[in-house]
């Protein structure tokens, strides 16, 4: 997966960083967004090869970024982060466009395998 | 005189007054500096171990003992800043991340302190180490997790009844069953969560609640064994159908409706017709509802003949079936 572009979209810096380090020990380019507005802005650039959102995010919250990227017509794959407890947005997620979901607590390794198929499908 | 005297007293309460304001403003400001201060030198500690935090997070198992030890030859104030970073990091984590956070963690010192904490005499103290424990759940967490279950402070208890949850371990069941008892203090959600989570992830049994003397305890075990599907729990809810406490027996008629049993359909319809309890004879009639259609044919027939208009209601959506059914 060397070189594949992937955006990586939340509000904890501990949690993005952490995601990031890994899907760059894998060998991809890993861009950061630390809320909804700018994760939006980096996806309508159309560049990268999957986008890893936090759902629970203050302002724009992951859904409202999925729902605008999908209304543009980004097709970009999207998977989405959430927490365990909160099906509901598992189900909305689906119902607007996400391609897969990992839900918190996470392991990332599992999240790494969960890119790779998501940009292998694609 | 007293004309002549009231100017300068004026002027006194005046001064006064000012220089009083002035000291409390001259106050919260160096309170407010005080508290930046501090603020930046913790992020600044935080920032000198965070990079190293999250590389032994994502690293493989065999590295984690080489960014463990690297963490250990950090300052102390270092040290109780990284815990800060892994802790948070812990709540969001699992598997193999999880290990390795609890891994520095060890290094830190801080498992050892937590166990040392549980005997504290702060109840905060007691609640920390109790937070600590539960979010490691190593085989040490166990035994002062299970004193602090019963702790005289109720925040103690119900930080340790969540972590509790944490641990998989099937010696928890019978603490998280006694915090689930109307007079523990615990709210129930939080040791029902406990519970559920203990379950869900290590497959424990959680029969002894569904014979517990205190119905609280009947009832929250009833509406888990829904939620679990509890293989074997049928026999148990359909016993419960007929408990003294009318709660207990909704919430076994809510359960059986979620675990499709054909021995319950009998069971539930003696309820949906004859409970007592308007609220019982509607759960059961809702339960039935829920089962197949193919086993339950008859028995919907009868409740759509019920006195009880709720329990009619219930079986609203009937006939469009019946009809099908009839075809």
């Amino acid at each position: 997966m060397s070189g594949k572009k992937v955006l990586v979209v939340d509000d904890d810096a501990d949690i993005r960083d952490l995601v990031g380090i890994k899907l760059e020990s894998a060998g991809y380019l890993v861009t950061s967004a630390h809320d909804g507005i700018s994760g939006l802005e980096s996806a309508s650039t159309g560049e990268f090869d999957a986008v890893v959102l936090d759902v629970m995010m203050p302002g724009m919250s992951g859904i409202d970024v999925l729902r605008a990227m999908r209304n543009a017509e980004i097709t970009t794959p999207v998977l989405l982060l959430t927490a365990r407890t909160q099906e509901r947005d598992i189900e909305v997620g689906f119902a607007v466009g996400a391609d897969d979901y990992v839900a918190k607590p996470f392991s990332p390794r599992e999240l790494l395998v969960r890119v790779n198929a998501l940009i292998a499908r694609n | 005189m007293q004309t002549l005297l009231a100017g300068p007293v004026v002027v006194a309460v005046l001064v006064g007054s000012t220089a009083a304001t002035a000291a409390v403003l001259l106050l919260l400001v160096l309170l407010r500096v005080t508290r930046k201060l501090t603020a930046r030198r913790a992020a600044a500690l935080e920032q000198r171990t965070r990079s190293l935090i999250l590389q032994a997070t994502v690293a493989e198992p065999d590295e984690v003992e080489s960014f463990a030890r690297e963490l250990n030859s950090h300052g102390r104030a270092e040290r109780a800043a990284a815990e800060k970073t892994i802790l948070g990091l812990l709540v969001e984590v699992q598997g193999e991340a999880a290990e390795s956070l609890t891994q520095l963690l060890e290094a830190c010192g801080t498992i050892d302190r937590a166990v040392k904490d549980a005997d504290a005499r702060d109840a905060v103290v007691r609640a920390r180490a109790a937070e600590v424990l539960g979010l490691t759940a190593g085989p040490q967490s166990l035994a002062p997790l299970l004193d602090l279950a019963v702790d005289p402070d109720v925040e103690v208890r119900i930080v340790a009844v969540r972590a509790l949850g944490r641990t998989g371990n099937p010696s928890a069941v019978r603490p998280l069953l006694n915090a689930l008892r109307s007079d523990s203090g615990v709210p129930t959600t939080v040791a029902a969560s406990a519970l559920l989570n203990l379950a869900e992830h290590s497959g424990t049994a959680i029969d002894d609640g569904f014979t517990d003397p205190d119905a609280a305890v009947r009832r929250t075990t009833a509406q888990l064994a829904g939620y679990l599907q509890s293989p074997g729990a049928s026999s148990r809810l359909i016993t419960l159908l007929g408990d003294s406490d009318a709660l207990v027996r909704q919430a076994a008629a809510r359960s059986l409706g979620q675990l499709h049993g054909s021995a319950a359909i009998q069971p539930l319809f003696h309820r949906a017709m004859n409970d007592a309890v308007p609220a019982v004879r509607l759960a059961a009639a809702h339960a039935l509802m829920q089962l197949p259609e193919a086993w339950t044919f008859n028995v919907r027939t009868a409740l759509a003949t019920s006195t009880d208009p709720e329990v009619r209601y219930a079986t609203a959506i009937w006939p469009q079936n019946t009809e099908v059914k009839a075809q």
